[in-house]
């Protein structure tokens, strides 16, 4: 599950503020993802400046909430697979949720977030 | 060392991790010649079993037990199939003496590591789980194939015209034949190939081998789209059991629409629009779903399902296949199996 409390960074920048309620927010209605996905993030928070929002999300790295990861999406358009450190890792040919598998080069690599256990 | 054929190192290395190889050892910790540790993966099993096998210490039988819950869970396609008639339980001295006559006990010399090149030969014939479901047994099929893959290496030989060098790899099919009673015939392939082509010949072929014990036409594909029809529709009051993120459903009007989570580990019917999609295409106008992948979901206070195992249940031309997709227990594949059978009541 997601943390979705990330307050503290509002408090240390107040320019923050929107942009940390609405990623909690975000946080909150997908409490049952276990990544944040810079690119689900940005399509449905379209009312903070994408610069701040990314700075967010900067910040939740920087202090060590989170780590950047990689994952593929699938020409469909979703996550696929698990995620890993390192974007070669990612095989060859993956799979989707149905199970047709598709070459990684039609797939589109893409940076998330995982959350570090504490 | 003479116990440890390469055969069977090649399938412990394959299958068993250290800890597994460690705690086995453990098991008999005290006894004169057992050592847990070893430099090496490889010493651990060459040296550290493979004394205690020749010793006695540990029985080959337990070595077999390690690679049999690896090898044969997890990572596959079940197809199962319900008897077309009444239930009528098949006995492993039936099936035995129905392949290899009368005598098929000392015949067989089961279970057997070595594989013949460009065959699929039978490895195994055994109770299963004893103990805990005396009239379940496994027959296992050993199969071996070579498979080509292309490196990155190609090599310009002129204009237009080039080489790509392949690499031809030897591989193990294993193929699983369990009577889960009551009434289930589950028949498991690797899942080693895209290609619903390639399965669907294993399949094949493991049905014209097994024909002589089970006849194929006393056998029907168990339809599991009412499993999963109420599995979506009870999908709320059984959020701690499992959880969906992929679903395909056909309408009553033959249209097909795919829903997919957009992360892997996500909750489908979490959005209300899909529950709401979802019900009106299968409600009112006789669809069915003809996909669904769910997670069983682990419990602090359970030991089953040991972690949380993820499955597809169903194909568009294969109502009767589940796919694990990674390596589980045999009490895990068991758990999601007893599940079915519950969701399709």
């Amino acid at each position: 599950m997601l943390p979705t409390n990330f307050d503290f960074l509002a408090s240390e920048n107040p320019e923050l503020k929107v942009a940390v309620t609405r990623l909690g927010e975000w946080a909150r209605k997908h409490k049952d993802w276990k990544i944040i996905d810079p690119i689900a993030v940005s399509r449905e928070i379209k009312d903070v400046d994408p610069f701040l929002l990314s700075y967010t999300l900067h910040l939740l790295v920087a202090r060590g909430l989170f780590r950047q990861v990689y994952m593929i999406m699938t020409p469909s358009g979703v996550l696929a697979g698990e995620p890993v450190d390192d974007p070669n890792k990612i095989p060859k040919r993956v799979s989707d949720g149905f199970d047709q598998s598709f070459d990684r080069d039609d797939g589109v690599i893409v940076p998330i977030l995982e959350p570090i256990a504490r | 060392m003479a116990t440890i054929s390469p055969e069977l190192f090649s399938l412990i290395d394959n299958f068993c991790s250290g800890e597994q190889i460690t705690n086995l050892l453990r098991i008999y910790q005290g006894t004169e010649g057992i050592k847990l540790t070893a430099p090496s993966k490889e010493e651990l099993i060459k040296v550290n079993l493979g004394n205690a096998i020749d010793a006695r210490i540990v029985p080959i039988e337990k070595v077999y037990d390690l690679i049999r819950e690896a090898e044969e869970n997890g990572s596959q396609h079940i197809f199962y199939y319900i008897p077309a008639g009444v239930p009528k339980p098949l006995g492993l001295a039936d099936i035995g003496q129905r392949l290899w006559g009368e005598t098929w006990l000392k015949k067989t010399k089961f279970p057997r590591v070595s594989l013949d090149e460009g065959k699929f030969v039978f490895s195994d014939l055994r109770l299963f789980l004893p103990e805990r479901k005396p009239l379940d047994w496994v027959l296992k099929v050993y199969g071996h194939e070579f498979t080509d893959h292309a490196t990155d290496i190609v090599k310009e030989l002129s204009d237009n015209r080039y080489t790509r060098e392949f690499i031809r790899e030897e591989r193990r099919i294993v193929i699983v034949v369990r009577w889960n009673n009551p009434g289930i015939l589950e028949i498991r392939l690797p899942r080693l190939t895209d290609s619903r082509k390639q399965l669907k010949a294993w399949l094949e072929l493991t049905w014209q081998m097994i024909a002589p014990a089970i006849n194929p036409n006393l056998y029907t594909k168990w339809d599991l789209s009412k499993a999963r029809a109420k599995m979506i529709s009870e999908q709320r009051k059984n959020q701690k059991l499992y959880r969906c993120s992929h679903s395909r459903v056909r309408d009553g009007f033959q249209n097909v629409a795919s829903f997919e989570c957009g992360a892997p580990q996500g909750d489908l019917f979490a959005s209300e629009g899909v529950v709401e999609s979802v019900k009106r295409l299968i409600g009112s106008t006789d669809g069915e779903c003809t996909q669904l992948r769910a997670a069983w979901l682990s419990k602090e206070t359970e030991t089953i399902p040991s972690r949380d195992v993820t499955t597809l249940i169903g194909q568009p031309t294969d109502a009767n296949e589940v796919l694990f997709t990674a390596q589980c227990t045999s009490r895990d594949v068991d758990y999601v199996t007893d599940q079915l059978r519950f969701f399709s009541k």
